[in-house]
């Protein structure tokens, strides 16, 4: 179970991390900057556990990678939003973040505790008491997923090649 | 008969396979990849983890350092340093550092050409579906699996159609259709689709001008944006050297949506602070004091914009409190406006001229822009910080307006210049 971090449209990669902060020696600093233009003291509150929802093109902008990294080392394992920039779903998925598209995202506010369930692929907010479902990501998509990320899976691959 | 988009035939042929269909997921192989300098930390990093010890193609790759060039830091020399090793042990020739844009050194150097499919650690790699390419951004985890193996996964698009017809009027531009196609399909609009233009008009439009258009396809979320090959690539690609297979388009295509745009029609559009689909035409913004003017990037950093631009200019004064800012985005367009005495009409109009390269559309050097600073820019986005403070404040334009705000110290309609 974990909190959920409610954020609107277009959040793109310069919101989640900005440029300048591009430069620091390690994924570790920069996520002390993550989502900083949005919420300035999201990087110390954030929990493990605790979810990301936006609503529509969440991720748009910049190509960086920096941005699912920064996320996934403050201990984001899925974002909810209604849909995903392209881009940043790809390499969300390539780092292990479950990216699931889902109209919840717009009965979901800023707190409100929230449990999913890969298995099943039920989404409960208990503070409403809203459920759904989403559909589980399938095929080549979910053993990159399974695997941990897409470095993980080509070289359990190619292992199985040689 | 084949009723597949140019998306989909480019991917078909890529994969290996007859017959695919929005939605399926390929594994195409990859003509040409490449990566900047703010990235290849990371993906040389990455490609340390996996197993393969060698790329997949060393003549396929490159190495272009355009982001932070000079250095704006000592990070950004490490950088040039990890990429010059890199391509060492890898045996890669394609290393350009501070000869420009990585958008533009691609077609120029000739590493991309028709029924390519091409991909790029940078989101405005859209550009090179003007060269009827399948082009599109990954990231650095991506770009190592394509180093290490030459494939990529992709999810077939669906394809929204823009049909171009008309003939734009006086003082429009290829930045105010691109604009207008934001206007209509907003900043997700075609998010995972494929954009294709065709049309009557598109024949009048320059290698230059679809450039400009499918840089800015990223903009609508899209995964490509692509114009079908035709007589005026083909002369291109023979000036550059590059390969290519020809692929034609078909009637009855199988389009998600079809966008009829008259040329005619369209009027100089900006995007409003701080939204690259808050589209309006030139109209609502009239008057606006501006502190600062942009030319320059991937989008609109090429000779005939600058050639435009310096009409309007020769001859004229900027005003004191106005700073203008020239970035050409290749080393080849600069020697060019130094040969052709662009470079001279600008400085004696109070313009600054800057190296090749991103500039200040990376947001770091340039011209960055202060807190209360009012911009028009000739690039491609302008969310809040991109280019300087949060509060700052960028209209996006094509480099006329641009141009003409610059001359008169605020936003004016770049009609009434010529």
């Amino acid at each position: 179970m974990g909190q959920a971090w409610k954020f609107g449209d277009n959040i793109d990669t310069d919101q989640i991390i900005p440029s300048q902060y591009l430069v620091l020696p390690s994924i570790k600093d920069m996520a002390r900057h993550t989502m900083e233009p949005q919420n300035p003291d999201f990087a110390t509150q954030f929990k493990n556990g605790d979810i990301i929802v936006g609503e529509v093109n969440f991720g748009c902008g910049s190509s960086r990678e920096q941005a699912p990294l920064v996320l996934k080392e403050l201990g984001v394992r899925i974002i909810i939003a209604l849909d995903f920039a392209r881009i940043f779903f790809r390499n969300a998925i390539n780092n292990g973040i479950l990216p699931i598209e889902h109209e919840c995202a717009k009965e979901i506010s800023d707190k409100d505790d929230i449990v999913i369930d890969l298995k099943t692929g039920e989404i409960v907010n208990q503070t409403t008491q809203k459920t759904w479902y989403f559909n589980k990501i399938q095929g080549y998509l979910a053993d990159i997923l399974d695997a941990g990320g897409l470095a993980a899976y080509i070289a359990s691959r190619k292992g199985k090649q040689t | 008969m084949n009723h597949h988009t140019l998306t989909e035939q480019i991917l078909a042929q890529a994969s290996g396979q007859s017959a695919i269909v929005p939605g399926d997921i390929v594994e195409a192989s990859v003509n040409t990849a490449f990566i900047h300098d703010v990235f290849i930390s990371g993906v040389v990093e990455e490609f340390s983890k996996l197993p393969h010890k060698k790329v997949f193609h060393p003549d396929r790759i490159a190495l272009i350092a355009d982001h932070e060039v000079p250095a704006v830091s000592e990070w950004a020399g490490e950088c040039y340093k990890t990429m010059l090793r890199f391509a060492q042990s890898q045996k890669i020739n394609r290393v350009h550092i501070a000869e420009g844009v990585c958008h533009q050194l691609i077609p120029e150097k000739g590493y991309v050409g028709p029924g390519m499919v091409l991909v790029g650690t940078d989101s405005h790699s859209t550009t090179h579906g003007a060269l009827g390419a399948f082009a599109t951004g990954i990231g650095t985890t991506e770009m190592a699996a394509v180093l290490a193996t030459g494939k990529i996964w992709l999810k077939v698009p669906e394809t929204i159609n823009f049909e171009l017809s008309g003939t734009l009027s006086q003082g429009v531009y290829a930045k105010d259709i691109v604009l207008s196609m934001l206007d209509i399909l907003g900043a997700e609009g075609a998010t995972y689709k494929a954009i294709e233009i065709t049309g009557s008009a598109v024949q009048n439009l320059s290698i230059s001008d679809r450039l400009t258009i499918c840089n800015m396809g990223v903009e609508m979320g899209a995964k490509n944006a692509i114009f079908a090959p035709d007589q005026n690539t083909m002369d291109y690609i023979q000036t550059t050297g590059a390969e290519g297979a020809f692929i034609t388009q078909v009637e009855s295509l199988r389009y998600d949506q079809t966008i009829k745009m008259d040329l005619s029609q369209i009027k100089p559009m900006l995007a409003f602070p701080s939204g690259v689909d808050d589209i309006h035409t030139i109209d609502d913004a009239i008057g606006t004091e501006i502190h600062e003017a942009f030319i320059g990037s991937c989008t609109n950093g090429r000779y005939e914009d600058f050639v435009i631009a310096c009409d309007i200019l020769r001859g004229k004064k900027i005003p004191g409190h106005v700073r203008l800012i020239i970035t050409p985005a290749s080393m080849s367009i600069y020697r060019r406006l130094i040969q052709d005495g662009l470079a001279l009409d600008f400085i004696d109009a109070g313009a600054m001229i800057t190296n090749p390269g991103c500039g200040l559309c990376y947001g770091k050097h340039g011209g960055v822009l202060s807190k209360s600073d009012v911009a028009i820019a000739s690039n491609n986005r302008n969310f809040p910080g991109r280019l300087g403070h949060k509060d700052s404040q960028v209209y996006l334009a094509s480099p006329a307006t641009v141009a003409t705000s610059a001359v008169h110290g605020k936003i004016m309609d770049p009609r009434i210049s010529f």
